[in-house]
């Protein structure tokens, strides 16, 4: 008895370093896991590219793009992907006001991710996770199609929250992008402050409106 | 022989003088100089009748109206007395407007409809005659109205309406989210005017063309959205914002289709907004947070390099920006002690200064081809009515009611 005891306080004192070692562990393994995969030929994310232009595919001639020395400029960390090659409503793609809200199963899986004010970027670590969650779920889904909504609060203006929405309905898509999914199959909106889900005026509300919702389609 | 001061005592001078100066400004002295105010009354007698079917509650009303307009028009006040004196005769369905030695004639109808311009247009060309600045009472206004439909679904439909708030008309049935719209330039006096406006009819933004009389068709084919059109007023150029290089840049097209899209400006971690064109068509001012905080930025669309000018640096946050026609002034929204209040920029002194002030937020301002009135909407829980103003009245007037979010002004020209 008195020896548990003992044994009891002496995992607590050493907690933190311990759960340390065995985040290590897991992350070796996890290294070792893709490792041994890549012996049998599967693929994740580690693929050598050689630049930018290689992992995006080349710009559409769609429209005149700013002069490369321009774009290189400071892009390296926030890149910008062209939409996808796939016309809503053309082609046998469907128009993206059919994309409906992941039902039942699904439900948990595409949730919200949520904003800090003025911010498109995604800082919480667990929504991180869920991201990742969905990128996998999409690359073992060929089949399913994404439309990510950018939504404000309503702090700021009408008009340059349409703006802030399509940021981050864009950096969302980079994010899963950069997780492996196919650029084409990833659609961005933005509706501003327009669609609130609280309807409050504190804190609280602000933080349930700035977000990004997935709206999705199964072909 | 002339004894010159001593340095040291010239110093100690200087240094009194710059602290008087601090406790001065401490203070914040304020300085008002005294200007002749633009705006003199003005008298309008009730109209006289002679011969007429018009009975004396509708000519009571042309009055209002014609009160109305000259009280908005910035250079008249209706008063009791005053030096200007209009007085109004109707014989049959004539009306003569008289003021001093000169006498306007108009024909009236007898429908109150007709009759509303009829009266804006005589109180356009009386600004022009007295005032040599032709009124814009006889021009109308394209909005939008955001509501509620009966399955709770936030739809938004385009309106357009006369300055005085009179003979609103619906011009989109989408059922969907139509918003920001604006007429094509020269569309005064045009029964079935041609505007610009975004559509999430498809589910996503785009850029539609449409008339009152037809159905709206695709403006831009580009992958993407597409969100706050801005026609230049040469009617040749359409800025726009799009993502169809991954984030929200600012883009610029030829309407006759003789140019692509062009990419004009983008930077990194930074959300591009509110085109809005210089007169002459060269320039565009609009909203980036590329140093931060959203601010207003000028750039030329014709340039070698990506350079832009930071136009606002009083407050953090400025949004929608819309130029003078004159080019002399930018209206803009922004934000002070936390509340969006419509601000003036002066491109020949470089100055800011704040046109309102209250406790609620205003937004979207946009100018008249006066140069000297503007319309903007106000931003509250969900409710939005349009306000008009003018530079020489700092008073603005609600020109909005019933239900429904009344947003994204903007006047025809002539």
């Amino acid at each position: 008895m008195k020896l548990g005891i003992l044994c009891l306080l002496v995992l607590a004192a050493g907690c933190s370093k311990s759960n340390q070692t065995w985040e290590d562990v897991k992350t070796a393994g996890n290294y070792m896991q893709r490792g041994v995969d890549s012996l049998w030929g599967k693929d994740y994310e580690s693929k050598m590219l050689a630049s930018e232009a290689e992992f995006i595919g080349p710009y559409s001639d769609e429209f005149i793009p700013l002069s490369a020395a321009d774009l290189k400029a400071s892009f390296g960390t926030d890149m910008a992907l062209p939409q996808p090659k796939g016309i809503p409503g053309q082609d046998g793609m469907p128009e993206l006001s059919s994309f409906y809200a992941p039902a039942n199963a699904l439900k948990s899986l595409f949730q919200a991710v949520h904003f800090e004010t003025d911010d498109f970027i995604v800082r919480g670590r667990e929504e991180m996770h869920a991201l990742a969650q969905i990128a996998s779920y999409m690359k073992k889904h060929p089949n399913v199609y994404v439309v990510v909504r950018g939504h404000c609060d309503e702090r700021a203006s009408a008009s340059y929250n349409m703006s802030l929405g399509l940021r981050r309905a864009n950096y969302i898509r980079t994010l899963l992008v950069k997780n492996g999914v196919d650029l084409n199959r990833i659609y961005t909106v933005s509706r501003g402050k327009e669609e609130p889900l609280a309807e409050g005026h504190g804190p609280d509300d602000w933080k349930v409106n700035r977000r990004a919702e997935f709206k999705i389609y199964e072909r | 022989m002339k004894t010159q001061p001593s340095p040291l005592c010239f110093e100690m001078y200087r240094l009194i003088i710059f602290l008087f100066s601090l406790t001065a400004f401490a203070a914040e002295i304020e300085i008002r100089l005294p200007t002749a105010s633009p705006v003199k009354p003005a008298v309008v007698f009730p109209f006289t009748k002679e011969n007429t079917d018009l009975d004396e509650q509708y000519l009571e009303t042309l009055r209002n109206i014609f009160v109305f307009d000259l009280n908005t028009g910035g250079f008249l006040s209706v008063q009791s007395s005053g030096e200007h004196k209009f007085q109004g005769k109707v014989t049959h369905k004539q009306l003569e407007m008289t003021v001093g030695k000169k006498t306007y004639p108009v024909s009236l109808t007898g429908k109150l409809d007709a009759d509303r311009k009829v009266i804006h247009r005589l109180s356009d060309q009386l600004h022009k005659d007295l005032f040599q600045s032709e009124g814009v009472a006889s021009l109308r206004l394209i909005y939008s109205i955001r509501d509620k439909d009966p399955s709770n679904q936030w739809v938004s439909e385009i309106w357009m309406q006369e300055a005085d708030g009179a003979a609103a008309k619906r011009l989109t049935f989408e059922n969907t989210y139509c918003i920001t719209p604006s007429f094509y330039p020269h569309t005064a006096g045009l029964t079935d005017p041609p505007f610009v406006f975004v559509s999430y009819k498809g589910g996503q933004s785009k850029i539609y063309r449409a008339k009152p009389s037809s159905k709206p068709e695709s403006l831009i084919e580009l992958r993407g959205s597409q969100l706050l059109p801005a026609l230049n007023r040469q009617g040749t150029h359409i800025a726009f914002i799009s993502d169809a290089a991954g984030r929200p840049d600012l883009f610029v097209q030829a309407l006759d289709g003789s140019m692509k899209a062009k990419q004009l400006f983008s930077a990194p971690r930074a959300s591009q907004a509110s085109p809005a064109f210089s007169p002459d068509g060269r320039k565009i001012a609009f909203v980036s947070d590329k140093d931060g905080s959203p601010r207003i930025y000028c750039m030329e669309v014709v340039s070698k390099r990506n350079r832009v000018q930071l136009i606002t640096q009083k407050n953090r946050e400025n949004t929608s920006p819309s130029w003078s026609p004159d080019g002399k002034k930018l209206a803009f929204s922004a934000k002070v002690d936390g509340i969006r209040q419509i601000w003036l920029y002066d491109f020949e002194t470089g100055e800011e200064s704040p046109l309102t002030t209250g406790p609620i937020n205003k937004e979207n301002p946009s100018w008249a081809p006066d140069s000297l009135h503007l319309v903007f909407n106000t931003d509250e829980d969900e409710e939005g009515e349009l306000f008009l103003m003018n530079l020489h009245q700092k008073e603005t007037v609600q020109i909005t009611r019933g239900s429904g979010q009344k947003r994204f002004a903007s006047w025809e020209t002539r």
